[in-house]
């Protein structure tokens, strides 16, 4: 075997152009606008949520309170976009409030969770040994219990309110969740980089943070994204017991449970609006976080052209 | 890129193993107690010098990857002492393992694998910069990569890419790019051409063989392709079944093995053109399956297979025995004092004749 194969010479200039001149962030919303743009649906949905959160003081400037017992089970209308409930209450307005109790609800416990699952499926899967089975055992033992069970005692314990459900929410899903990391992390430690990673001698923490989690990324991101509509509909399930959100404030599990439950056949919009809000935002959550996992992977770069062409060619025809 | 801080002997060997045991215990009980013992390195000894190529062959299972591992210190040793460099490193110390992680680097097998997908070429090569903190600015950090990038043969504007883009021979240079970072003694390569194209191979062979020349390398070369191993390497360990079975130069090794089991491998090697009085030198090929590394074989552990094995065999492990200068053999057939008592133990044809009259 002849093995006189010359080896490609670089004529490499001394500066490299750097190919990326736009900033992150713009590159970053063009890709998800072209290559996913039901993800930039969804990210609009998100962002329409956060929005109508934080000035919902400004769209429903009367308040979610204002009791007016004439207006009573009133039918949508121009005055009152989405009806009135069995109080008199605007329906509208507490959607729009409703969005701020949940959106806060939402976001904290499911981000709380996250983190939980993260940094106990991280140590569990990559340390493994004896701190593994330490925690897998308490993990095991804290789902033996049902959710319901540990949920009303907790709630008992610390009395209902909006921080004791993102406390226990985030504590309850963080659990459980931290078993499809660990499981995630497992398969990732096996992969060759993370032993050249070793062999050349980076610390633990360099290799759990760049190396590990941004390979665990995308089982974090849906279970991100599954984990904020179970919490929505959880919360709505402790508020329909009554040891979630207390009653004036409102909430659209609670709407949804409580009084759309009552009035469903007198008032049905007192059902249909806050579901559609929860369907529609769990939609947009979803929509976007699938969005998020394919876009950070830059396996997946340059592929989503094609969907873009395909679209012309449709409309083309 | 120059050698700066060899405080010791440069004459000296860069790594000399000896005794080397890896057993790994095979289901470990609850309480501790394992139910067995997979023998995968089962007393080596060798010797590598400074700038030269040590091939490491044998078939699958034979230990020689455990071998680099074990040198490597990323698999504790059961038994036997490490030399690399003058410093004993069978037992380190944290501080002696970070120096070792820097100065000892590693090529993988599948360059599909051994690249991060998440992250940028430039902060895959840079890595070992990072971990061991050997550049201050940005600037330099980038300047350095590039030097690298240049000296594997890849463009400079390919540091911004991801693995993906790559194809299998461009991902082995980013490897080596990697394990040449930190300016390492000794570089282990753990067949590291296998996985590619023919026409691959041999460019990254001859890469290879330029950087050992340009940089004074020293490669510990894992491998079961004999043709790769031929061209690359300086001289050869053959490994069988966790121990060592013949140690030669190339030329002699492939001229004239001796060890049963070296001249089967080599008469394994396809050839395009057989010529029957070379194929003649070499024996049939080996029937039968290696024995299993949990409970090998007493004696020599080639004795199974091997078409000369006698009573002798059977019963003790030869010995390493110098046939000539720097080619040793285990094989009692090459033991000058025992030959004598393996014709005792096996019959001879007129014996075996005489004894049917």
């Amino acid at each position: 075997m002849s093995l006189s194969i010359q080896t490609p010479a670089a004529a490499a200039p001394a500066t490299p152009p750097r190919r990326r001149t736009r900033p992150k962030t713009l590159r970053f919303l063009q890709r998800l606008c072209k290559e996913r743009p039901l993800g930039a649906l969804g990210a609009m949905i998100c962002l329409v949520l956060l929005l109508t959160g934080l000035f919902a003081d400004v769209i429903a400037p009367e308040g979610f309170n204002a009791i007016n017992p004439i207006e009573r089970l009133k039918a949508p209308s121009a005055e009152h976009w989405l009806g009135t409930d069995q109080l008199g209450r605007d329906v509208f307005a507490r959607i729009v409030h409703g969005a701020q109790l949940s959106v806060i609800v939402a976001f904290a416990a499911t981000t709380l969770s996250i983190v939980i699952s993260a940094l106990l499926g991280i140590l569990s899967g990559y340390f493994g040994g004896r701190l593994d089975m330490v925690i897998q055992r308490l993990v095991d033992g804290w789902m033996c219990f049902p959710d319901l069970i540990l949920l009303i005692v907790a709630v008992a314990v610390l009395g209902p309110g909006t921080w004791q459900v993102i406390l226990i929410l985030g504590l309850l899903f963080g659990i459980s969740g931290s078993r499809i990391i660990r499981g995630a992390v497992l398969s990732a430690k096996q992969n060759v980089y993370v032993h050249a990673a070793q062999s050349m001698g980076a610390s633990s923490t360099r290799i759990l943070l760049k190396h590990i989690l941004p390979n665990v990324m995308a089982p974090l991101i849906v279970l991100y994204t599954t984990r904020l509509a179970a919490v929505i509909l959880a919360e709505s399930g402790l508020s329909f017991l009554g040891l979630g959100i207390p009653p004036p404030e409102p909430s659209w599990g609670g709407m949804l449970s409580l009084d759309g439950r009552s009035y469903m056949f007198q008032a049905p919009w007192l059902a249909i609006a806050p579901g559609i809000a929860l369907t529609v935002a769990v939609f947009g959550i979803n929509m976007f976080g699938d969005a998020l996992r394919d876009l950070l992977d830059p396996r997946m770069r340059g592929g989503g052209g094609r969907y873009l062409a395909r679209v012309k060619r449709t409309i083309g025809s | 890129m120059t050698h700066t801080d060899s405080h010791t002997d440069v004459t000296a060997p860069l790594l000399q193993v000896s005794g080397l045991k890896v057993h790994f215990p095979l289901r470990p009980g609850l309480f501790g107690k394992p139910a067995a013992m997979v023998k995968a390195v089962d007393g080596v000894d060798f010797t590598v010098h400074r700038g030269e190529t040590l091939g490491l062959v044998g078939e699958s299972g034979c230990g020689k990857s455990t071998t680099g591992l074990a040198v490597l210190r990323m698999t504790p040793l059961t038994e036997g002492r490490i030399v690399f460099d003058g410093e004993d490193i069978s037992h380190p110390d944290a501080a002696t393992t970070k120096r070792l992680r820097r100065k000892m680097q590693m090529v993988y097998q599948d360059p599909f694998g051994a690249l991060n997908p998440r992250m940028r070429v430039l902060d895959i090569i840079g890595e070992p910069l990072r971990v061991h903190r050997l550049t201050r600015t940005r600037a330099e950090y980038r300047e350095r990569v590039m030097d690298l990038l240049d000296r594997v043969g890849l463009k400079a504007e390919m540091a911004d890419r991801y693995p993906h883009e790559f194809s299998g021979g461009q991902r082995q240079r980013i490897g080596i790019a990697r394990a040449l970072a930190a300016d390492p003694s000794l570089i282990i390569c753990d067949e590291p051409v296998s996985a590619l194209d023919v026409s691959i191979q041999a460019q990254v062979i001859n890469l290879l063989e330029d950087l050992q020349r340009d940089l004074g390398l020293t490669y510990l070369f894992v491998a079961h392709d004999l043709a790769v191993v031929r061209h690359l390497c300086h001289r050869i360990v053959v490994m069988y079944l966790g121990r060592v079975v013949e140690v030669a130069d190339r030329e002699r090794l492939y001229q004239a093995p001796r060890h049963p089991y070296t001249r089967a491998l080599l008469g394994a090697i396809p050839i395009a053109d057989p010529d029957p009085v070379v194929q003649a030198r070499f024996n049939p090929s080996v029937d039968g399956e290696v024995p299993s590394p949990i409970d090998p074989p007493p004696g020599c552990p080639f004795h199974p297979r091997c078409p000369h094995a006698t009573d002798l065999c059977r019963r003790e492990a030869p010995r390493p025995i110098d046939v000539e200068d720097g080619h040793s053999v285990a094989c009692h057939l090459h033991d000058p004092s025992r030959v004598a008592e393996m014709n005792h133990s096996e019959p001879s044809y007129q014996e075996q004749a005489r004894n049917i009259a």
